[in-house]
């Protein structure tokens, strides 16, 4: 990977006024309500906007501002770029959570509270790790999709497999018309029902309660998997100049 | 020095995959 592009990814993001403002209101929303409940992690709910907005952006912005045509021209490697890309984005997000970690810790010290350690670390790790998942399904879906497809194509394809999901676990084949007659369809084929779910659960896993070595190897070998296939994409991605 | 591929996939991104996909086949196996 391209240190360079790294640590530009992070100084773009954290020098940004809408991170440095996120940033604030998660603080402000960490030690709030830690003070007020007395229960730390209450900012984990404003993660996703965050990791939403950055990773939807990790390969638009340089396409329409006109850089990424003048940082492929240097000449820098592809993949090389898009990795860095990602990294410098799971960057930014991990700082925004350590920060906010720490105005949870910081208050409930500063109460006197009890700081319930193993747990506010491995919920946050939890979160935390899942963030590479997600960035690699955004990278791999913004490789080949232009501008912020990419966001749309995602919350399509989870609401979409969810409902597919609960749809043909709910059926049964003595319903009446269509909706029997496609659970008859699904019974006789259960390859097919249970290859949804797999793409479900290995797309967008939830993160369990308690954190276990599998978990772990599924999102790390899933986001290399991604990645992989996102510089597969993008090696055959056209980069014209001013386009998005 | 040899051209730059700007496009080649690099070889320890393949290495990567491999390795940690065959850690969660063997996680799930054992």
């Amino acid at each position: 990977m391209s240190l360079v592009v790294i640590v530009e990814t992070l100084r773009r993001h954290v020098t940004s006024v809408a991170y440095l403002v996120f940033v604030s209101f998660l603080v402000v929303i960490a030690a709030g309500a830690t003070l007020l409940s007395g229960q730390p992690g209450q900012w984990r709910t404003f993660m996703g906007l965050l990791v939403f907005v950055a990773g939807a952006q990790l390969i638009g912005p340089e396409f329409s501002s006109g850089t990424l045509q003048l940082i492929l021209a240097k000449p820098i490697n592809r993949s090389v770029y898009l990795l860095s890309r990602w990294a410098g984005v799971v960057l930014s997000i991990w700082c925004a959570m350590g920060i906010a970690f720490a105005a949870d810790a910081i208050v409930l010290l500063g109460m006197g509270a009890p700081v319930p350690w193993s747990r506010m670390l491995s919920v946050t790790f939890g979160l935390a790790w899942n963030v590479m998942l997600v960035c690699a399904v955004l990278a791999c879906f913004g490789s080949f999709l232009r501008s912020y497809l990419n966001i749309g194509l995602y919350f399509a394809l989870q609401a979409m497999l969810g409902i597919t999901v609960t749809v043909i676990d709910q059926i049964r084949p003595d319903m009446s018309g269509v909706i029997g007659a496609a659970a008859r369809f699904f019974d006789a084929h259960p390859g097919i029902g249970s290859a949804i779910t797999a793409v479900d659960r290995n797309l967008f896993p939830e993160i369990p309660l308690r954190i276990d070595v599998d978990w772990v190897l599924l999102i790390a070998s899933n986001t290399a998997v991604l990645l992989l296939l996102a510089c597969l994409f993008f090696r055959r991605r056209e980069v014209p100049y001013g386009a998005d | 020095m040899a051209l730059i591929n700007q496009r080649a996939v690099p070889w320890w991104l393949y290495a990567i995959v491999i390795l940690l996909a065959g850690a969660r086949i063997a996680a799930a196996l054992l």
